[in-house]
């Protein structure tokens, strides 16, 4: 069943100095129990999509121009900019909010109180969404430490007394407490040490398996997304370059963006003696070009990618590329009479 | 003399509420010319404070540190002032590294002023040009203010500037961790090329093994303020000793899916190094940790092959 779906969505944020066009045209989708990591750079517009579903875009500046996201078959955001609208939403997110979908932020200090108690951060959660009485909430605050591997005890702590580590358990604790059907992790162990994020990241795998939540999982470190995702998609410049399952993008990366990534990276298994790297910084989202975002960095540019701009082509079952070679490609492949394949082969 | 740096049994306790907080614990290393010494460990294990100690920008509190052979553990900082073009850092964030008020023209020609390396300000312009040049800053950066350019420049301003004095030893404390990784293997391609045409040995201090595996040729491990396991690059990763480097090696996520394997997870979260017991600091959390382990600290010893392991039981442990 499709938990959360996300279809062309368009985000902009309206600064004085200009328009930013963080979002531009993404789709995705997850079910319930699959986990979806969304990979990229700074500013490629990863968490501008966690905001736009959670309903916390900054305003005024930032504006939904199009598009919709689907919680549980419910569309989320309103793209008018008529005032009476927004508040029905309003209402709508709050009450969806914490029960249908949760989210874990990057920085656990910063998104715990820290003048209030651990304990009663969660019960707020279930209170204000469990329909539950103010001791069955608390007991069900403690079941939910308990499960993040927080002893009980610790109910009347504040937030400093924990390590970071701890902290970011009581955040998934707090996200999980409703026991919401979409889960959105932003960059949940990027502040984390490698120990630690591997404890965190196999709870939240457990967890997920557990409740069977749609995990969103943004970050920009491709070998959590190897870890614990399904699928993965790619995204630059507020673009999604490349879109499939794992396999498809770790054993069958096709976007030049994507290579380049992978090529960057220093490995473990492998002695490379110098890295590669690709020159240039990605195209500012106030100035986007009209013809394929990628094209300045791309070693595979020719005159066709800059005069249009691609759409995101299937090249197999389930793996999308935005890129014209790639597409231009599959057509030859299409239009080969199927003797010739044979042939080929 | 093959050495730049040698440190020897170099400690730097801090006073802390409730005792002392032992931030490196007889610390002994060396780090040959033209060499880079990788410095790994998770936040807390004392890896940057050794690396200021080195500097002398913390004091130390007892050991010796050795630089070209002179003993700078102790010189009186208007002695030191005239080693310091010699060794120069390079810090984790730019942002609060750098002068927010000064352009990158002046942030580069600081050292090149406080020294008064040059006597007209024309040599002193054409160097701060060549120096942008040397670490592939376009000219038209010249008057920007550092808000002005992104991270990846950001840092390359910071390597300019620790360039400027012609330095012979770098400690690189975390320069990476806060850039992207297409930018990141830039800044890290940079500072090879840098190492061959100038010959500079590097103490690269980060918490990213794969990092460390690429530019390193010896790799030292630190937990709790002391070294758990010591050789070079290719024997760590080919026969890893010591299980907390284990344990390090298998949680980092490996982007490749041939390697989605069982992982050794450790549990528990580092202990305090306030008034550290006479133990294994890492026995708490160890999987093969004994009675031995909770009542005496084990030495760094040579287990063949100059590879040096602080366990107990890494014979055992490993098979050898």
């Amino acid at each position: 069943m499709t938990a959360l779906e996300i279809k062309n969505l368009v985000v902009h944020y309206e600064t004085p100095e200009g328009v930013a066009e963080a979002v531009n045209n993404v789709s995705l989708s997850i079910s319930s129990g699959e986990t979806l990591g969304l990979v990229g750079e700074t500013g490629a517009g990863k968490t501008t999509i966690a905001l736009t579903i959670m309903g916390l875009l900054p305003r005024p500046a930032g504006r939904v121009i199009k598009g919709e996201i689907l919680v549980n078959g419910e569309n989320v955001v309103e793209t008018s900019r008529r005032k009476r609208k927004l508040h029905s939403k309003d209402k709508m997110l709050r009450k969806l909010r914490g029960s249908s979908m949760g989210m874990i932020f990057q920085d656990p200090m910063s998104a715990l109180n820290p003048v209030m108690r651990v304990g009663d951060q969660i019960t707020e959660v279930i209170r204000l969404h469990g329909n539950m009485s103010r001791s069955q909430s608390v007991k069900r605050a403690k079941e939910m430490m308990e499960l993040v591997g927080i002893s009980s005890v610790r109910y009347n702590d504040y937030p400093h007394e924990f390590s970071g580590g701890m902290k970011q358990r009581i955040v998934i604790a707090m996200a999980l407490a409703c026991n919401p059907g979409v889960l959105i992790a932003d960059e949940p162990t990027t502040a984390l040490d490698v120990t630690i994020q591997a404890q965190v990241l196999e709870l939240m795998n457990e967890l997920k398996r557990k409740f069977n939540t749609a995990l969103l999982m943004i970050t920009h470190d491709l070998g959590v997304v190897a870890d614990i995702c399904d699928k993965c998609a790619v995204l630059y410049a507020g673009e999604i370059m490349e879109y499939g399952t794992v396999e498809h993008i770790f054993n069958n990366p096709r976007h030049p963006y994507t290579l380049a990534l992978f090529n960057a990276l220093p490995s473990l298994d492998k002695d490379v003696e110098r890295l590669k790297s690709i020159s240039g910084l990605m195209s500012d989202n106030m100035n986007l070009p009209t013809y394929c975002t990628f094209y300045e960095r791309c070693d595979k540019r020719c005159q066709r990618c800059s005069e249009g701009d691609p759409v995101l082509t299937q090249i197999e079952p389930g793996h999308f590329v935005k890129c014209f070679h790639l597409a231009q490609e599959q057509e030859d492949k299409a239009n080969t009479p199927a003797s010739e394949v044979l042939l080929n082969e | 003399m093959n050495e730049i740096l040698q440190v020897k049994n170099l400690k730097k306790y801090f006073p802390a509420a409730g005792g002392t907080l032992h931030a490196v614990d007889d610390v002994t290393l060396s780090i040959n010319y033209g060499e880079t010494m990788g410095v790994v460990g998770e936040s807390g294990c004392g890896k940057s404070t050794l690396g200021k100690t080195i500097l002398r920008l913390i004091q130390p509190t007892a050991g010796e540190i050795l630089f070209e052979g002179q003993d700078i553990t102790f010189i009186d900082q208007k002695k030191f002032k005239a080693l310091r073009p010699k060794m120069q850092m390079i810090f984790q964030d730019p942002m609060s590294s750098l002068n927010p008020r000064m352009s990158v023209s002046q942030q580069i020609a600081e050292p090149l002023c406080i020294f008064k390396v040059f006597d007209s300000r024309e040599a002193l312009y054409n160097r701060v040009l060549e120096l942008m040049d040397t670490v592939g800053l376009a000219r038209r950066y010249f008057d920007t203010y550092p808000h002005e350019l992104d991270g990846g420049r950001r840092q390359r301003i910071g390597i300019a500037r620790a360039l400027a004095l012609n330095p012979k030893l770098i400690i690189c404390d975390e320069p990476v961790s806060a850039l992207d990784v297409l930018i990141q293997a830039q800044i890290l391609n940079l500072l090879q090329d840098l190492q061959k045409e100038h010959g500079l040995s590097y103490m690269f201090i980060t918490h990213n093994l794969s990092v460390v595996k690429h530019i390193s040729n010896t790799i030292c491990v630190m937990y709790l303020g002391q070294i758990v396991e010591l050789c070079n690059t290719k024997e760590l990763f080919g026969k890893t000793l010591h299980p907390y480097t284990q344990a390090l090696l298998s949680a980092i996520p490996i982007p490749s899916l041939k390697n989605r394997r069982e992982k050794m997870l450790l549990k528990g979260e580092l202990s305090s190094p306030v008034n550290p017991k006479d133990a294994c600091r890492f026995a708490p959390r160890c999987p093969y940790a004994k009675e031995a382990c909770h009542n005496s600290s084990p030495e760094l010893v040579d287990v063949g092959g100059s590879h040096k392991v602080a366990c107990h039981f890494v014979k055992e442990i490993n098979g050898i």
